[in-house]
């Protein structure tokens, strides 16, 4: 006989079915109950986005993350000590309520019958790290290179139409036609 | 419209136009009309007032120079600082302040605190290299070593073994006679004091007449380039200007004074474990302000550095290569203080020296810091013990700082009116063990104005820590360092004189201000009392 609980199995609830999987509140640990095997959450849904600074105004030792709502102080130091092996020395983290609306239904706009909405608060962290600096890297550079061999493609054709316009002395092409 | 103009001027003005013509048809012009009719101007005004501004724009410059006459022509004290504090405060000139805390608590902070209060740190072994201890002899401190020496032993072994100072909270109730480790400390170093002012006064009097307050306290503040204003009135947040109509409503104008400044308050704060004070101020410590070392890269941001960095690889590597340099968009110029996690406020603030005007001892001598602190001991678990030392230079460096910033406003100084010459003070940080010196010199209040107008800055030398003793054993202690103690000594016999130039310069000669008071409680005059006899008379009385 033993009194641990069991894991809960239920499935996930219609409404919880309509927040997409990264908005969606964690799972509720499983409580502590002495003895083995201990039931455990072996894949909480953490997830830490980095964000780029647009104006560069933090110092080079320091990250911005977007991280997930439930995620604590010590959370993002695990996350990012275990896991990555980085070494953290201090976290500022803040949150931005989501704001109410009043909504109007998407296939009758226009019948009257509103509702209201709310979006999904957003929890942000600021990191400092110890011994390590970070730059963001630079996402745009494969498809400016592809974009740049495109331009030099163009130009490259366009200097051919016009070595062979230039053989006729400067008559526009449509006279021609 | 015109018959309506002409109906409005009075008939005789008419009548006189009609005349004038009249005669200039009729006479010829002299000399002398022509020389009356010079037209006479107002005196041009110059695009900048006098004096270095850099890029400043010429509205704000003539703002900060008009704030300045307004200032001068106050002629006491009293009047400059209520000025400030109603005219000049957060809401009217600046409306939010960036708190500046003297212990600063959060890791890798120096930096910023040297930036905010625009000073070079000079760690140095010795605090002799400083050209004002020049004065003072060899054998005078070998002299006070030795004869101070084994009275501080005997009070450190004192407090430390002999005496019964509860540590530990009582049981039950009442918690009164209950001492903590860093309360313990302080009465240490009370102890050291009046030990010392009462030894020695006899031989320097101005030991004797200095005055030492304890758990003082302290309160400056001063604008600082670079930093954007926080929140002008009226405007919540940046928008399109068809939603915010602040920018709607002024966009017929031009822009005041008050939305171009590129310069925020910073207001510090704190309290002084000790502070000693005396009626004539330190020496100066270097007197070209000048001439001094002085690197741009020492008061620059580490992330402006590193991106200079950048560009010059990325500019040894296009030289090779020979492409044309491409960058990305470069760090933004200005210094946000929240990310180095300061907070702001709009409250009234003043200054305040951490004593009263007209206090007769108004100038600086020493302040001690207890370091024995929860706040640090916490700092030294979270981070580290490389940055909660770094936290102690800044905490050393900023206090002076605003001590120096604060008195100087009680001598009629402030960030419009310049000071004329440099305060100074020396500072101590121990937790009664170790031992950390300070001395620090203010040289400019003008931080608002661009590195290129202004060159100068300010200056602060610290040693390393220094531990006096290394631990107790039978009730002795262990390792008494003399060298320690004579840094100290140093401090004590570095003599306040009169600099020989007017302190109060920027203040007029008949002002209330330059009268020395002496008398400080006005005796009332005794009035003698006559007392006269009361004579019987029996004929008065009434039958």
């Amino acid at each position: 006989m033993s009194f641990r609980k069991r894991p809960d199995l239920r499935p996930v609830s219609r409404f919880l079915k309509s927040i997409p999987l990264w908005e969606r509140p964690t799972f509720r640990y499983p409580i502590y109950r002495p003895g083995n095997p201990q039931t455990r959450l072996f894949l909480p849904q953490f997830w830490m986005k980095i964000m780029r600074d647009e104006r560069n105004k933090s110092p080079p030792n320091s990250v911005q993350f977007e991280v997930h709502r439930e995620m604590t102080k010590h959370d993002i130091r695990e996350y990012l000590e275990k896991i990555y092996e980085v070494k953290v020395l201090k976290i500022r983290t803040f949150t931005i309520e989501g704001k109410d609306a009043l909504e109007r239904a998407a296939d009758e706009p226009w019948l009257r019958t509103t509702f209201s909405t709310t979006d999904f608060d957003r929890r942000f962290a600021f990191v400092t790290l110890k011994d390590s600096t970070f730059y963001f890297p630079d996402i745009a550079k494969g498809y400016r290179s592809k974009q740049n061999k495109e331009e030099e493609a163009e130009k490259k054709t366009a200097l051919k139409n016009e070595t062979e316009s230039s053989k006729t002395l400067g008559i526009p092409k449509f006279f021609l036609q | 419209m015109a018959a309506m103009w002409t109906r409005k001027l009075p008939s005789r003005l008419q009548s006189q136009n009609c005349f004038r013509r009249l005669q200039s048809s009729v006479s010829a012009v002299t000399v002398d009309d022509a020389q009356e009719r010079k037209s006479i101007y107002p005196p041009i005004k110059p695009r900048l007032p006098p004096g270095k501004w850099g890029d400043m724009e010429p509205i704000v410059a003539w703002d900060w120079y008009d704030c300045r006459q307004r200032f001068l022509n106050l002629p006491t004290v009293a009047e400059r600082i209520h000025l400030m504090d109603t005219e000049f405060c957060q809401d009217k000139r600046c409306h939010k302040y960036w708190n500046f805390p003297l212990l600063n608590r959060t890791p890798g902070n120096l930096k910023y605190q040297q930036i905010m209060t625009k000073t070079v740190l000079k760690e140095v072994q010795n605090l002799n290299g400083i050209p004002c201890f020049d004065k003072i002899k060899n054998d005078e401190v070998v002299d006070v070593k030795n004869f101070l020496g084994p009275t501080v032993q005997d009070v450190l072994t004192e407090e430390l073994t002999q005496l019964d100072r509860r540590h530990a909270k009582p049981l039950l109730g009442y918690n009164d006679e209950r001492v903590t480790e860093d309360k313990h400390t302080d009465i240490i170093l009370k102890r050291l004091l009046y030990v010392i002012s009462t030894t020695l006064g006899n031989k320097y009097p101005h030991l004797f007449d200095m005055q030492i307050t304890e758990n003082v306290e302290l309160s400056a503040h001063w604008e600082k380039y670079g930093i954007k204003r926080l929140n002008l009135p009226n405007v919540v947040r940046k928008r399109h200007p068809m939603h915010n109509m602040y920018e709607m409503k002024t966009l017929h104008r031009k822009r005041t004074p008050f939305e171009l400044q590129l310069n925020s308050r910073v207001h510090a704060s704190g309290k002084v474990s000790f502070m000693v004070r005396s009626e004539s101020p330190l020496p100066e410590f270097s007197k070209d302000v000048q001439e001094a070392h002085f690197e741009e890269k020492e008061l620059k941001e580490d992330r402006l550095l590193a991106w200079e960095q950048k560009v010059a690889e990325e500019k040894a590597k296009v030289e090779k290569l020979g492409n044309p340099l491409k960058l990305d968009k470069g760090p933004s110029p200005f210094l946000y203080p929240k990310i180095y996690g300061a907070s702001f406020s709009d409250e009234l603030i003043t200054t305040n020296p951490g004593y009263n005007l007209g206090d007769p001892a108004q100038f600086s001598y020493m302040f001690i810091q207890n370091t024995n602190k929860n706040k640090l001991l916490k700092m030294e678990q979270d981070y580290g013990e490389e940055y909660a030392s770094q936290a102690k230079i800044g905490w050393g460096m900023s206090t002076g700082f605003a001590w120096n910033v604060a008195m100087a406003h009680y001598q009629g100084f402030n960030s419009y009116v310049d000071i004329t010459y440099p305060f100074t003070n020396f500072g101590i940080l121990t937790d009664g063990k170790k031992f950390q010196f300070f001395a620090n010199q203010l040289n400019t209040l003008e931080l608002w104005k661009n590195n290129e107008a202004n060159p100068i800055h300010n200056l602060c030398w610290y040693t390393p820590e220094m531990a006096l003793y290394e631990a107790i054993e039978d009730k002795k202690l262990v390792n008494f360092d003399l060298n320690v103690l004579e840094h100290l000594i140093t401090f004590l016999l570095c003599q306040p004189e009169d600099r020989g130039y007017d302190m109060k310069l920027t203040i007029p000669g008949d002002s209330l201000d330059r009268v020395k008071v002496d008398n400080w409680i006005e005796f009332k005059d005794k009035t003698p009392v006559v007392e006269k006899e009361v004579v019987y008379d029996e004929s008065q009385l009434i039958h």
